[in-house]
């Protein structure tokens, strides 16, 4: 049994057999609960059929979907914990849609719409040496410069893998199809910050990958940053002003910028140095 | 039927929230749940809307300070309008009554 603490989600993760949990407690170290006082607020069972190897998935008791491989069945838990992250921590933290990495007491966020290259960008980023703090649901909150994450796994494709391959030498990322998406530890890529650790964002990046593109670089305006903040945001309806005042205070804090890139070593060389 | 434009007021809508980024301006309107976002001359438009103003008003004010086109800041006056961002009202003019003169 794992319990893990995403924002204000604690989830405590069952297994049988025991096996599978170890695989995704793995898949997502540095997400451990630290203080276990009281009840997880949410439960996820895992489960195979050994016979008929087939895979399924329970949600607070209620059985929710089966799957032929673990692969599917780790994407599905993944992507459930996300959501019900996003449920639980909704009224306390403004979410945004970003990854974010750090470097000492700088961090970067990168916001950008669905397949816009964050996960891939954040997974070069901690490969190139700085400490992966989240992707896909960041939160900010209110009153405080700092912004939160959890390090749960990355979720890349073949082709993302392919190019952090190519990018860091790193031949073991590859795998055969280039569709397939697959969760990777961030552990196996380097430094992880363990959940809820305060980061200040010092750099919000907006990345636009074009195959062969050279690097460009626009900066933003902060009206132009927190534009792209609030519309990254899950729950900036809720917030409403609030939202717009936290957004604000983050683009008065960071630098912004558009970065187009075709080659993601130098766009890393380029985050890395703006964070330096 | 009488045009009453020279007798309409503007000013910002109530629950509009703004925040003024540099010369620009992000605007909650929490009605519509939606982010509108002023570049600079809008802004200046904006600012001039704190209290009620007649779109004639708005314009001497901004053109006078900015140079901008008096078209265009009646324009945005609109708009701002149209996006719900901004209230409208029709002044009540008082007219006096006419003089009625006994001729007893």
């Amino acid at each position: 049994m794992t319990e893990l603490q995403c924002l204000d989600l604690t989830v405590k993760i069952t297994a049988r057999p025991t096996r599978l949990g170890d695989e995704l407690a793995a898949l997502y170290r540095g997400c451990e609960r630290r203080d276990g006082d009281t009840p997880a607020t949410s439960e996820i069972e895992l489960q195979v059929d050994e016979c008929d190897a087939i895979f399924s998935l329970s949600v607070g008791g209620a059985a929710c979907d089966t799957f032929d491989c673990v692969r599917d069945l780790f994407l599905r838990a993944s992507l459930e914990i996300d959501r019900q992250c996003v449920a639980a921590s909704t009224g306390s933290h403004l979410l945004l849609h970003a990854s974010c990495v750090a470097r000492g007491s700088r961090a970067a966020l990168v916001v950008g719409p669905s397949s816009a290259g964050k996960s891939t960008l954040a997974a070069a980023l901690t490969l190139a040496g700085l400490d992966y703090v989240g992707d896909e649901v960041i939160g900010l909150r209110a009153g405080t410069p700092y912004a939160f994450g959890y390090p749960k796994p990355f979720k890349l494709d073949g082709r993302a893998r392919h190019a952090l391959a190519n990018a860091f030498g790193r031949a073991d990322l590859c795998i055969d199809s280039h569709d397939r998406e697959d969760l990777v530890a961030p552990g196996a890529l380097g430094s992880a910050r363990a959940a809820g650790t305060c980061t200040t964002p010092a750099l919000v990046v907006r990345p636009a990958f074009a195959n062969g593109a050279p690097i460009g670089i626009e900066k933003l305006t902060r009206a132009d940053v927190a534009e792209s903040l609030a519309d990254q945001c899950f729950n900036f309806a809720s917030w409403g002003g609030e939202g717009l005042r936290i957004v604000a205070n983050v683009a008065r804090r960071c630098e912004g910028v558009r970065l187009r890139f075709g080659d993601i070593a130098t766009a890393v060389a380029t985050i890395d140095k703006m964070l330096s | 039927m009488t045009d009453d434009t020279n007798m309409r007021e503007y000013r910002i809508a109530r629950g509009a929230f703004a925040l003024r980024l540099d010369d620009e301006t992000l605007i909650w309107n929490p009605d519509a749940e939606a982010l509108h976002r002023l570049n600079a001359s809008a802004t200046l438009v904006w600012e001039a809307l704190d209290t009620w103003a007649t779109a004639d008003a708005v314009c001497d004010q901004v053109t006078r300070s900015s140079g901008l086109d008096a078209s265009d800041v009646r324009h945005c006056v609109e708009e701002l309008y149209e996006i719900g961002v901004v209230e409208r009202r029709v002044r009540l003019v008082d007219h006096a009554p006419p003089c009625s003169s006994a001729s007893n």
